[in-house]
Formats: C-alpha cells, sequence, structure tokens
C-alpha cells in the first residue's frame, strides 16, 4: 500500500511544476549552431569540385557545370532530392569552399514527391532566408526575402 | 494437431502494435489465455546496411549505423569507428575518447531511460513515460548542440569525433549529472515500490545465466541472471579502463532485475560521465587518419558493450576503401531468440511485459 | 599479423588434395613466407615459457591453471611439428619478418600478441589431439585466433571448444557467412568465447558456392538459431539439422540471396 502513496506524491508534486512543452507551429524551436537542416547553397562560391556529390552517402546531389570565359568552372545545375537526403552533414564537410551549408530548416512536409526535389536556385533562395539576410544587409545591400523557399525560380 | 480438444486460436500481436517498440509481429499459439507458442517474425524494418555497406567508404557507413539501434546511434558510431580504427592502429586523441566516452555514456543513459519509459507505459502507466523524457530531452538537446542532431547524430569519424565540444558544454553535462539522479529517485519512488508492478513482473520470465550464455545472450538480458559480463570491464576498449564504475547484476533473471538494472546501470554511466568530465584534457579531437580509409586486408572482429548488449562489427576488407563485407552482431536480434522459450506457457498478459523486458529496438534487430 | 587473403585462398585451391593437411597443421603448397610465418609463431609460442596462460595480457582476468594441465599432454606434438617445419625454412625467417613489418609498420609488437599465440598454438594442439586432420588453416586475426575447419567436422569440432575442459568456449559471440564468388566458396565463421575470461577463438568453415551446406551449430549452441537463419536467408547456405531452417528477413517468397555479391534483385 506504502508504494501507491509514494507514487502519488510523486505525481501530486508534479502539478505546480512549468510546463516543457512548445506550442510548435506558434512557436518555433531554437536550434543550436550545428543544427543540420535543410542546406543552403552559394552558387557563386562553388568551384564544382563534385566532392560533395562523391561523399554522399547516398548520392542524392547532382550538379552540372561549365568552364566560363575565364577558365573557372559555373555551377550550372545543382539538385538534391530530399527524398533519399539523410541529413548527415557529409557534403558539407568534405566542401573546400562552404559553398553548400546546412541551416536550420527543418520543415520538409510537402503533398509530392517532386516538391521535395529541390534545385540550385532553392537551395540559393534558402540560403538568402537563413545566413544570407544577415550576410548581405552587412554587405551594405538588403535584399528582399522570398517567402517561402521555392516561390521563386521554379 | 486432431487429439487437442481446447479451442486454440492462433493470434498476430504486432506488427503495429504499441508496445513492439517498431515492427514486430509475434504469432501467438493461444490455448485460451495460455501461450502455448510464439513465433516473432521480424525483417519489416530490414534496410540491407550490410549490403549497402559494401558499396560505401567506411565512412559513409557511420550515418547508416545511426538508423539501426536510433535509441543509442551514438554507440553504433562507436562500434563501427571502433573496429576500423583497431584493424588500421590508428591513433586516437584523448580528448577525442572523452568525448566519446561523455556521449556514449549519455546515450546509455537516454537509452535507459526510455526504456523505463516505454517499459512502464506497456504495462500500463503513463506518467513515468512523460517525467523520463523530460530527462531524455535534456541529452538529446545536449547532442544537438555538439553534434547537430538529436538522433541520427553521425558524430564520430574514424581516427576521432567531428565536432569539439561547443564552450560550456561539459558544464552543461556535468550540472545535468544530480539532475538525472534526481528523476532517478522520483522514478524509484513512483514506481519500484508500487505493488502492481511488483506483481506484474516479479518472478516474470525468468531464466538462468547457463540459458542465457547459450542463447547468446548480452548486455542486461544476460547480467539479470547475476552474471557479471560487461565488455567495458571483461574486455576493456577505448578508455574505460581508467574509470571506476560497477557492474551491477541481477539475481533472480526475471523481468524486475532487468528492469532495475536498467536503473542501476544508468547511475553506473552517471559515474563514468562525472569522472569523464573531470578528467578531460585539452587538445585535437582529431587525430591523424588518412583521408582514405584502407584497412589492411584481413578479418576483423570487435565488440563493445552497446545499450542492449553486445555490439560486434565483423568486416572483411580487401585492401580498397570500401569493407568486403561488414556484419553487425546485433544485441537486440540475438536476445529476442530467447522470446519464444520464455512466452511458452505464459499468461497472454505477461507477453507484453516479457517482451519490454527483453528491450528491442526492431532497427537493430532487422538492421 | 595480418596475412594476404587472396594469396591464401589462391594457395588453397592450387594444392593438391592428396598431400592436404598431412600434418593437419600448414598446408603443403602455400608460399613460404607464409609457411614460415605461421609455423613460426607457434615455434615461438611454443618456446615461451608454458607458465603465461593464454589469458595474461587481457587486464582483469584470472590466469586460468587448470587449462594449462591438459594441454601440455598436446603441446610437445605441436612443438616438434612446427620445429620441423620451422627447420628448413631458412631464408624465409625474413621473409616472416617483412610480413610482420607489414602488418605492424614497425610499431613495437602489440601486447596482445604474445598471449594470442600461445592461445592459437594451445588450441591448436587440442583440437589436433582429439580431431587430427580438421583444422586445414590456423592464423591469427588480428589478436583472435582463426581455425579453418574442415566441414565434416565442424560441429564436433564447435562442440569441443564448447564442452572441453580448459577450453570451454562457451558463449557464442557471433556469426557471419562471406561469399567469395571468385574463389568459388561461402565462408561462415563463428566466434566462441571464454566467460568471463573474455577470451575468444573464431572458426570458419567452407562451402561451395553452388550448393551450400554446412553442419548447424544448433545443438550445440541453441544462439546459433537465428544467427544460422539469417545467412541462410541472406546468403543461402543450408545448415543440416537446423531445426527451423526458414527465412527471417526477407520475405518467404524471396527468390534469391541478397548478400551474395552477384545477386540482382530482377532475378
Ligand atoms: S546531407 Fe548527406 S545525404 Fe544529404 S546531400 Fe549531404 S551528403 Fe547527401
Ligand atoms: S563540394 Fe562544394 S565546391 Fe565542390 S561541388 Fe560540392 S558544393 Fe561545389
Amino acid at each position: 500500500m506504502f508504494g501507491f502513496v509514494k507514487g502519488l506524491a510523486v505525481t501530486i508534486s508534479q502539478l505546480p511544476k512549468k510546463k516543457v512543452t512548445i506550442q510548435y507551429p506558434d512557436v518555433r524551436p531554437e536550434w543550436p549552431e550545428r543544427f543540420r537542416g535543410i542546406h543552403e547553397l552559394i552558387p557563386e562560391r562553388c568551384i564544382v569540385c563534385g566532392q560533395c556529390a562523391r561523399i554522399c552517402p547516398t548520392s542524392c546531389i547532382s550538379l552540372s557545370g561549365t568552364r566560363g570565359e575565364d577558365r573557372k568552372l559555373r555551377l550550372d545545375t545543382f539538385d538534391i532530392s530530399f527524398e533519399i537526403c539523410i541529413l548527415c552533414d557529409l557534403c558539407t564537410e568534405v566542401c573546400p569552399t562552404e559553398a553548400i551549408k546546412m541551416t536550420g530548416e527543418f520543415e520538409l512536409a510537402a503533398y509530392s514527391r517532386d516538391e521535395l526535389y529541390k534545385n540550385m536556385e532553392w537551395l540559393y533562395d534558402n540560403y538568402i532566408r537563413h545566413d544570407g539576410v544577415r550576410e548581405l544587409e552587412a554587405a551594405g545591400e538588403p535584399r528582399a526575402v522570398p517567402e517561402k523557399a521555392g516561390e521563386r525560380g521554379e | 494437431m486432431a487429439d487437442i480438444r481446447t479451442e486454440e486460436m492462433l493470434m498476430n500481436v504486432g506488427p503495429q502494435h504499441p508496445s513492439t517498440h517498431g515492427v514486430l509481429r509475434v504469432v501467438v499459439k493461444l490455448d485460451g489465455e495460455t501461450i502455448i507458442d510464439a513465433d516473432p517474425v521480424i525483417g519489416y524494418l530490414h534496410r540491407g546496411t550490410e549490403k549497402l555497406a559494401e558499396d560505401l567508404q567506411y565512412n559513409q557507413i557511420i550515418p547508416y549505423t545511426d538508423r539501426m539501434d536510433y535509441l543509442a546511434a551514438m554507440l553504433n558510431n562507436y562500434a563501427l569507428v571502433h573496429a576500423v580504427e583497431e584493424a588500421m592502429d590508428l591513433e586516437i586523441p584523448e580528448r577525442a575518447e572523452y568525448l566519446r566516452v561523455i556521449v556514449m555514456e549519455l546515450n546509455r543513459i537516454a537509452s535507459h531511460l526510455l526504456f523505463i519509459g516505454t517499459y512502464l507505459l506497456d504495462l500500463g502507466a503513463m506518467s513515468p513515460f512523460l517525467y523520463v523524457f523530460q530527462d531524455r530531452e535534456r541529452i538529446v538537446q545536449m547532442f544537438n548542440e555538439i553534434c547537430g542532431a538529436r538522433l541520427t547524430y553521425n558524430y564520430m569519424r574514424i581516427g576521432g569525433v567531428k565536432w569539439d565540444a561547443p564552450p560550456g558544454w561539459i558544464d552543461k553535462v556535468k550540472a545535468f549529472v544530480p539532475h538525472v539522479r534526481k528523476t532517478m529517485g522520483m522514478l524509484d519512488d513512483l514506481v519500484t515500490g508500487n505493488e502492481i508492478f511488483l506483481n506484474r513482473v516479479k518472478g516474470i520470465g525468468a531464466y538462468d545465466a547457463d540459458t542465457a550464455i547459450a542463447h547468446s545472450l548480452s548486455g542486461i538480458n544476460l547480467r539479470c541472471t547475476g552474471l557479471k559480463w560487461d565488455l567495458r570491464r571483461n574486455r576493456p576498449y577505448s578508455i574505460y579502463d581508467r574509470f571506476d564504475f560497477d557492474i551491477p547484476v541481477g539475481e533472480n533473471g526475471d523481468c524486475y532485475d532487468r528492469y532495475i538494472l536498467h536503473l542501476k546501470e544508468m547511475e553506473q554511466s552517471l559515474r563514468i560521465v562525472e569522472q569523464a568530465c573531470d578528467q578531460i584534457p585539452d587538445g585535437p579531437v582529431m587525430g591523424k587518419a588518412p583521408k582514405f580509409v584502407r584497412p589492411p586486408a584481413g578479418e576483423y572482429f570487435s565488440a563493445i558493450e552497446g545499450a542492449r548488449g553486445e555490439l560486434g562489427v565483423y568486416f572483411v576488407s580487401d585492401g580498397k576503401d570500401k569493407p568486403y563485407r561488414l556484419k553487425f552482431r546485433r544485441p537486440s536480434f540475438l536476445n529476442l531468440q530467447l522470446l519464444p522459450s520464455l512466452l511458452k506457457g505464459q499468461n497472454m498478459a505477461n507477453l507484453i511485459a516479457i517482451l519490454g523486458a527483453v528491450d528491442i529496438v526492431l532497427g537493430e534487430v532487422d538492421c | 599479423m595480418t596475412e594476404d587473403r587472396r594469396d591464401d585462398r589462391e594457395a588453397k585451391h592450387s594444392r593438391d588434395s592428396g598431400a592436404a593437411g598431412e600434418n593437419g597443421m600448414v598446408p603443403p603448397g602455400r608460399t613460404a613466407g607464409k609457411d614460415a610465418a605461421s609455423s613460426e609463431a607457434v615455434a615461438e609460442s611454443v618456446d615461451s615459457p608454458r607458465t603465461v596462460p593464454p589469458s595474461a595480457g587481457r587486464p582483469g582476468t584470472e590466469s586460468s591453471d587448470p587449462e594449462a594441465g591438459p594441454a601440455k599432454g598436446a603441446a610437445p606434438a605441436a612443438e616438434r611439428k612446427a620445429a620441423g617445419a620451422a627447420r628448413p625454412a631458412g631464408p624465409s625467417k625474413t621473409a616472416a619478418r617483412s610480413a610482420a613489418k607489414k602488418g605492424e609498420s614497425e610499431s613495437p609488437p602489440d601486447p596482445r600478441e604474445a598471449p594470442a599465440k600461445a592461445l592459437l598454438a594451445e588450441v591448436l594442439a587440442r583440437i589436433q589431439a582429439t580431431y587430427p586432420d580438421v583444422v586445414e588453416a590456423a592464423e591469427l586475426t588480428k589478436f583472435i585466433p582463426m581455425f579453418l575447419i574442415k566441414r565434416d567436422a565442424w560441429r564436433d569440432v564447435a562442440a569441443y571448444l564448447r564442452t572441453e575442459e580448459g577450453l570451454a568456449f562457451r558463449y557464442l559471440e557471433a556469426m557471419a557467412g562471406t561469399d567469395y564468388p571468385k574463389e568459388g566458396y561461402i565462408e561462415v565463421v563463428a566466434y566462441l568465447t571464454r566467460i568471463p575470461e573474455a577470451i575468444t577463438v573464431g572458426i570458419k568453415v567452407r562451402a561451395p558456392r553452388e550448393a551450400p551446406a554446412v553442419p548447424s551449430l544448433v545443438p550445440v549452441f541453441p544462439g546459433a538459431n537465428w544467427e544460422e537463419r539469417e545467412i541462410y536467408d541472406l546468403l543461402g547456405v543450408n545448415f543440416a539439422g537446423h531445426p527451423d531452417l526458414r527465412r527471417i528477413m526477407m520475405p518467404d517468397d524471396w527468390h534469391g540471396h541478397p548478400l551474395r555479391k552477384d545477386y540482382s534483385p530482377f532475378d
């Protein structure tokens, strides 16, 4: 019998405690700096070395580039299929120029599989919406932030 | 079959049963309320990790190990990198070893906490589940800070760890330890003395040490029989020989022992975390690992004490940067083997008590 | 000491069957360097003081004296054989050393190496004393002695290792199967451990790829049950005497065995 009473005491002692849940869609979680969310891409920085595509364990990156006038490689297309991306961070780890990085964006739900196929523009928009805002403002050229990723350039 | 007169019933438990912790199906043959035969059907989560690994470089396999025992991914990470490091005789920087031990033990605590929560939930106690999740959440948050993911950490690399601890992280862990102690005391108050709980688990699903050894059980499923077998102590790897900790063992080998051992082991893990946080030196966290990991040709086996038992990695290398064959010795897989013989002759209601106490994670069983 | 597996396998293939296992230890026809390497390993460990139990070097293990007793009877035989094999190989000593170098890359020998060698010699001698001609090869795979057992004797040797006084490898730690299509066989390996000393030996067996069949270990180690089912499922090895050999991971009506190297899902 004593066991029940002890248990009940614990339950009652919990009553005045503060709530620990977050009302998610209204209150957004705060992610730490290293959080591995959806990628962002800065096409200008990419040297089309292809290392990210090679290291990706699920082979979900496909990219192509051409050699420009100045004999530098320029990125033409860059797609990540988030159907199979496991957000493992290996691609950002190997990227020599930090062209591809990860953001705190984590909402990937979509109505169709095609929407999970993100192209270069989308990834660049993602950059603008995250780090880009800060960086561009610091550089003195504020820029309109796209409302929602994917609304531009598709 | 013909001479059985009582009504016999074939029943499916699962594959989507709330207490099967994943997708497990148990086909039970019932005679009234008594189980006369049980056959676990697994494979619903089989992703062919071992086959996939044959096409991946060693560092690329690490994220796949996260998805085996998803409640203790740090330990899975370590099992793989440890096996490869052993094969290549790599030096691991001190700080990296300490960080590994800290995250592994924290992960063990998180996993055990979840076991306690879900086990009690299976047995009908709802509130402990919510309490343990509070603490587990804090561990998960700490992991999120150190490696950027809450469940699939991909934190360790061959030769070290990916990130150093962020500033203040070690202190946070230190401050967290007494907090878990408090929770454990609370769980003890809440549950361990509870007569209903005791009636449901005491003396249920008991087996002895010889059975356990013969069936290759490991981890708490083995230690609950009174056998002191913990690879951290019996075959020390990493830096576990530097820490002072005990190996709690059970007496009767029943579900109650398995439950209480989880609590006791958490206490030991906390001790290790405390010591590691005090001793951790400064320094690099990544050793001199070659860019392309190519273990010398040969076959290797090494094992660590995972959250659920002995987590072994057997791999055959042909000198290339991908394993020729990689096999995980998954503790859940082997621990589940004993289930049919444990269930035979038991009451149907005991199925959940016994199955829950085996502490399986289906991602690991199916690999 | 890691040896080149490929050499090993090729050597085993080219071996003529008549001379196979004349002393059960070192199959003739293996390359000279390897011959010397493995036999020297035995010779060394036999020369080294017998008082060092195989468990030495692992912290926290008791020195297990009783097992030294029965081993003594068999040890001289191994010594003689080993010495005989090592003597004619004068120049190959350097080969052995270079082989050792390749594995260890000039670092001082690992403290685990000596006890592992002693264990290798001891277990080998004991198996051979009871079952002559069943060990086709014996080597160290990174400090774990590994014995290649003849298929017919697979279960007997496992049972012997498990029950025999002083050996008592009662715990089946892991089992795995590997497909070697080039060599034409499937290999099944089992790691047996003595509890609580944590001493491990490995045994393995080979079966032809076309119709692989291996005696089941379930009568000896009930824990082999699901491991064997998994190997059967994924590699197609038939375990003779297994009580319940069904697919375990794949659906029952699946075709083919996915872990085989030549598996294609469209067969
Ligand atoms: S996060 Fe991992 S899976 Fe996703 S694109 Fe990068 S490397 Fe590939
Ligand atoms: S690794 Fe970086 S620079 Fe190289 S192709 Fe990928 S994104 Fe571009």
